[in-house]
């Protein structure tokens, strides 16, 4: 199906993976609605956002819809040498449906929070 | 900004969200053709103008005119004008009507404005496209003056410039606007279970195996002091296949 919602989570580095895929879902509203509350607390961040075509875009998290369409500024690339068209950007706009990955920054992330919505999740498989 | 607060609210009744995936299920019974093509359907007299799709709800958003165009590691083309409607990007050469291009937004995986003349010697519009037929070799491609479809249909760079630097941020948020108008579209056909939740679907006699319940949504959805948000989250009550895989979540977080 469509809708998918997996959580990395590293004890040891603390470092927390949300796979997009459920990204580019539509149909549970409510949980949508969700992640969009959730991404939204981490506005002013640093994240970094992985799209399907390899780039990776380290910067700070500027705003995003209800769609999670991703506004970042003050960007870097985490791969200059093979992205080196992206470097003098500062500020980007990246549709939903192209993010695989974005990894959260550590302080940004309630460990405890995700472990209670995962396991919740797991127990209803 | 106001505007696109107003299209994101959500229809709600007693019990029932409609979300606006309306727009994604009419989305997804267009043609959808991903990279950028060929355009040359104009009306009007002279160079004239794109025709629109206004039987489809296509509307123009904003023209720009004096505006070259460089796909892929082609040299810029111009003179042109820029249309932005809500569904596509199209340039229109001044001088050649049989001469544009037209991408539509569902394309368009990134756009961003380009200042630094060491990377590019205008300030444009930056983007990412979404191709048909995506491949690394673009950047061999030739230099020639009128790709062919075939050509067109690897493109994955675009770049937009506008003989005025100072339309640059006015495009970057046009842009941004339109991203947002075209949402993915919806894939299955699945109508009654992709976009309402009302009580039949939690009355049907089976305990909801999954429910959000109010001491997890509120350290979530309290962000930004959004109650709506919150509030929302409380109806979700799921009871099908759709997290078959989280059991394997579960063991990725214990490894």
């Amino acid at each position: 199906m469509c809708f998918k919602c997996e959580f990395y989570i590293n004890p040891e580095n603390d470092i927390v993976q949300v796979i997009g895929s459920m990204l580019s879902c539509k149909e549970l509203v409510g949980f949508e609605m969700l992640f969009v509350s959730y991404f939204k607390e981490l506005v002013g961040k640093e994240v970094t956002v992985e799209l399907k075509n390899d780039l990776a875009i380290r910067s700070i998290l500027h705003s995003l819809d209800q769609y999670l369409n991703i506004e970042l500024e003050n960007i870097g690339v985490v791969d200059p040498e093979k992205y080196p068209h992206m470097l003098s950007i500062r500020n980007c706009f990246i549709r939903e449906s192209v993010v695989r990955h974005v990894q959260l920054p550590p302080d940004g992330v309630d460990i405890d929070i995700l472990h209670d919505a995962t396991r919740r999740e797991a127990r209803g498989a | 900004m106001r505007e696109r607060e107003a299209r994101r609210s959500y229809v709600r009744t007693r019990n029932i969200i409609i979300s606006p995936v309306l727009d994604g299920k009419k989305a997804s019974q267009r043609a959808m053709i991903l990279g950028i093509r060929h355009f040359t359907d104009r009306i009007g007299e002279g160079i004239g103008q794109p025709r629109f799709d206004s039987a489809e709800g296509e509307e123009l958003m904003h023209v720009q005119p004096g505006v070259a165009i460089a796909l892929g590691r082609l040299l810029p083309e111009s003179p042109g004008t820029l249309y932005i409607s809500n569904r596509r990007v199209m340039w229109l050469s001044d001088t050649d009507r049989d001469k544009g291009y037209a991408v539509d937004f569902l394309s368009i995986s990134l756009h961003a404005v380009s200042r630094d003349p060491e990377t590019y010697p205008s300030p444009c519009i930056y983007t990412q496209i979404e191709a048909e037929d995506a491949k690394d070799d673009q950047f061999e491609g030739s230099d020639a003056e009128c790709p062919d479809e075939s050509y067109l249909s690897k493109i994955t760079e675009m770049r937009l410039v506008p003989h005025d630097p100072n339309q640059l941020d006015t495009l970057f948020d046009i842009f941004c606007q339109c991203v947002e108008l075209n949402p993915e579209p919806l894939e299955g056909d699945d109508e009654e279970n992709s976009w309402i939740f009302g009580e039949d679907f939690t009355d049907d006699g089976d305990q909801p195996e999954w429910h959000i319940s109010e001491d997890l949504a509120n350290p979530i959805g309290q962000v930004n002091g959004n109650h709506d948000l919150a509030h929302s989250v409380l109806h979700l009550q799921i009871n099908d296949q759709r997290f078959e895989d989280a059991e394997e979540m579960e063991d990725a977080n214990h490894n």
